[in-house]
């Protein structure tokens, strides 16, 4: 008995040392908004009173407003259009077997394997070709059919009935009426994980934004964070403000929908 | 030579014509044979044919416009291409079935998304692979076959990149996942108090921003930041460590922020999958008098053998592309002069980022070396199969 009581001991020691651990760069960025660069850097970890001054700092040497806009509608965007084109084309390839169909599917799921970097470069000229470059539309554009996205719907439409569908066919109705009038309305859970998901890549995203936003004027919240911390004389402060700015969205969008959240992270496991 | 390429060009449309027309004459004569019953296969496949080669001389005319033919000509193509139409849709009549129609709305829901990921994704992929074998300076391009790879051999920085970024994948991916698996098997105990509260609070690292994260970490690392002065104030350290300004310790630190970061997202794979693991095994266990550890080595880590492969994977393709947090732990950001003291923090993907953008150009040898990353992921990956033993 007395060696049980042991290990349980041990065991929440190490579930609360690892949950310090998750957490407390949370309360560290909050505090850290609220401290002068010299006390972050410092590793001050009370409140301090310096929040008005890096605010300041931050609103008037960098247009945050304009910028955190450009992320909110990049993400957005993205969001929408992937959610739809995505979809559908889950629809195609779950509810109406082919064998070509089925190979074309093989091939995408194959492609999740290459890396980025892979088509970096090609993309970049393509973007450069069609004068792309700097604009919200590219960014858009290259985002909005993802790989990842299809797979996950294919997986959560595979558990909806096909007899639903027959019989809607009997009953007369169109091809695209049974999708968005009958699939789409029951299936909302497995959207709102995906656009949490599509939300949270595209508002996380660097490397592909750094490459062709090079404008201070088409930035999102990531490439400022970035662009501010290798400044020869970072105002760790201010940094800290649009840290908590930029994270602030994600975390609201985790504690409302926590369920779908996670949902959206491993349901594409689950058959 | 003009002549004689184009007399076969001339020739083709009514070669294609005749095959055509024979095909809806034969898939004709079988239809009033059968009326409303089922049709031989082939038919369908006849019409199919003919629809096709008409739809090839249509082509063939508004492309080679300029070639004089007579109007006949196109009066007659469009009329072969009219005629199997309409064969098609008697077909379908006959048939009462949808097979063909549905199989056309299929392609049809599935088209917007394969042709962006033709445009943006194998289109680049497969000009990706043909750049490779080009060396570029600037706009001025020449064809080299293998000799990007050749050159890879003996460049000192792409041997130090893909060194650097071997040690992040050789030591985080095993020390994150199995801390992950570990959390999750303790969390997945229903007897275990506030399960939901530690849940939460061990996944919340994952809804960062791989570069907010990093810059925190960035700032907490600092040689008299937070981390060194927890550290000698608890007297597990006199000296502070230099974590960012040696080549070790910042790997090291790169180290401890992915699996900050990364840990409770991947422990969350973990417990869903143990959700499918009936309770009754662990119950029976405990009555067998197996204990915690023999429980986890011998139900939880062959249990989620599948999940555990596919986590691998994605870490392993995850960390073969690591990008964000070497650029942004480094001096300077994209712009310094190296990443991270000496180079220590050097990435394949960061190295062709530079190829790139940051000194001369060189798209052809940058792409041999995403091409490098491709070839690790496919064969890595195969491995990862193979040794799980899975047949998926």
């Amino acid at each position: 008995m007395k060696k049980i009581r042991l290990s349980r001991i041990i065991i929440y020691l190490f579930l609360i040392l690892m949950f310090l651990i998750s957490v407390f760069p949370f309360y560290w960025m909050i505090v850290g908004m609220t401290n002068s660069a010299v006390d972050v850097i410092k590793g001050k970890m009370t409140f301090g009173n310096q929040f008005f001054h890096n605010a300041k700092v931050l609103f008037s040497n960098y247009d945050v407003k304009r910028i955190f806009f450009n992320s909110i509608k990049i993400s957005t965007l993205t969001v929408l259009g992937s959610l739809a084109i995505s979809s559908m084309a889950a629809y195609g390839f779950e509810f109406y077997p082919s064998k070509a169909r089925e190979k074309t599917y093989a091939i995408i799921l194959l492609s999740m394997m290459v890396p980025f970097a892979a088509l970096m470069i090609p993309l970049f000229r393509l973007i450069v070709k069609l004068n792309l470059l700097n604009t919200h539309r590219g960014l858009i554009l290259t985002s909005l059919a993802s790989v990842f996205i299809i797979f996950f719907f294919r997986q959560s439409f595979k558990s909806f009935p096909k007899e639903i569908i027959q019989a809607a066919r009997v009953d007369g109705a169109g091809e695209f009426k049974i999708f968005t009038s009958i699939v789409v309305p029951s299936m909302k859970s497995t959207y709102a994980a995906a656009a949490i998901y599509s939300f949270m890549t595209s508002w996380n995203a660097y490397l592909w934004p750094l490459i062709i936003l090079q404008s201070d004027k088409q930035k999102t919240m990531t490439l400022l964070i970035s662009s501010m911390s290798s400044a020869y004389f970072p105002e760790y402060g201010a940094i800290m403000l649009a840290i908590v700015i930029a994270t602030l969205p994600m975390i609201i969008i985790f504690f409302t929908l926590q369920n779908y959240f996670v949902q959206g992270m491993t349901g594409s496991l689950k058959q | 030579m003009q002549i004689i390429c184009i007399i076969p060009l001339c020739e083709l449309p009514q070669l294609i014509e005749v095959v055509a027309s024979w095909s809806i004459l034969k898939a004709e004569q079988v239809i009033p044979r059968s009326k409303g019953c089922s049709f031989p296969r082939y038919t369908i496949y006849m019409a199919n044919f003919s629809l096709v080669f008409a739809i090839i001389i249509v082509a063939f005319f508004i492309y080679f416009r300029n070639i004089h033919h007579p109007l006949q000509k196109w009066a007659t193509s469009i009329a072969v291409y009219v005629k199997s139409e309409v064969l098609l849709m008697q077909l379908r009549k006959a048939t009462k079935s949808y097979e063909r129609s549905l199989d056309r709305y299929g392609w049809l829901f599935i088209s917007i998304a394969v042709i962006l990921l033709a445009v943006f994704m194998f289109y680049p992929i497969i000009y990706s692979l043909i750049l490779s074998t080009m060396s570029s300076k600037g706009i001025v391009q020449k064809f080299v076959g293998l000799g990007n790879y050749k050159k890879l051999i003996k460049d000192e920085m792409f041997i130090k990149a893909l060194k650097n970024t071997f040690i992040f994948l050789i030591i985080q991916v095993p020390i994150m996942l199995l801390l992950a698996l570990i959390l999750a098997a303790i969390l997945n105990d229903k007897t275990i108090k506030f399960r939901g509260l530690f849940r939460t609070g061990i996944f919340l690292p994952a809804v960062t921003s791989l570069v907010a994260y990093t810059i925190l970490f960035k700032m907490m690392f600092s040689v008299d930041g937070f981390i060194n002065l927890s550290l000698m104030r608890l007297h597990i350290i006199k000296q502070p460590i230099p974590w960012l300004m040696d080549p070790f310790w910042a790997k090291v630190t790169v180290i401890i922020a992915m699996t900050w970061r990364w840990t409770g997202y991947n422990m969350v794979f973990y417990l869903s999958g143990l959700q499918s693991v009936p309770d009754e095994l662990y119950e029976a266990a405990e009555i067998d008098g197996a204990s915690k550890m023999q429980q986890f080595f011998h139900i939880t880590i062959p249990m989620l053998k599948p999940i555990i492969v596919f986590t691998t994977i994605m870490s392993t393709i995850g960390t073969l592309q690591l990008f964000d947090e070497p650029m942004n732990l480094s001096q300077g950001g994209v712009t310094g002069a190296t990443t991270g003291p000496g180079n220590s923090l050097l990435t394949l993907s960061v190295y062709i980022y530079n190829l790139c953008f940051k000194y001369m150009p060189n798209f052809g040898y940058a792409a041999t070396i995403a091409y490098v990353i491709v070839f690790i992921v496919a064969i890595l990956s195969f491995i990862q199969f193979k040794v799980a033993g899975d047949k998926e």
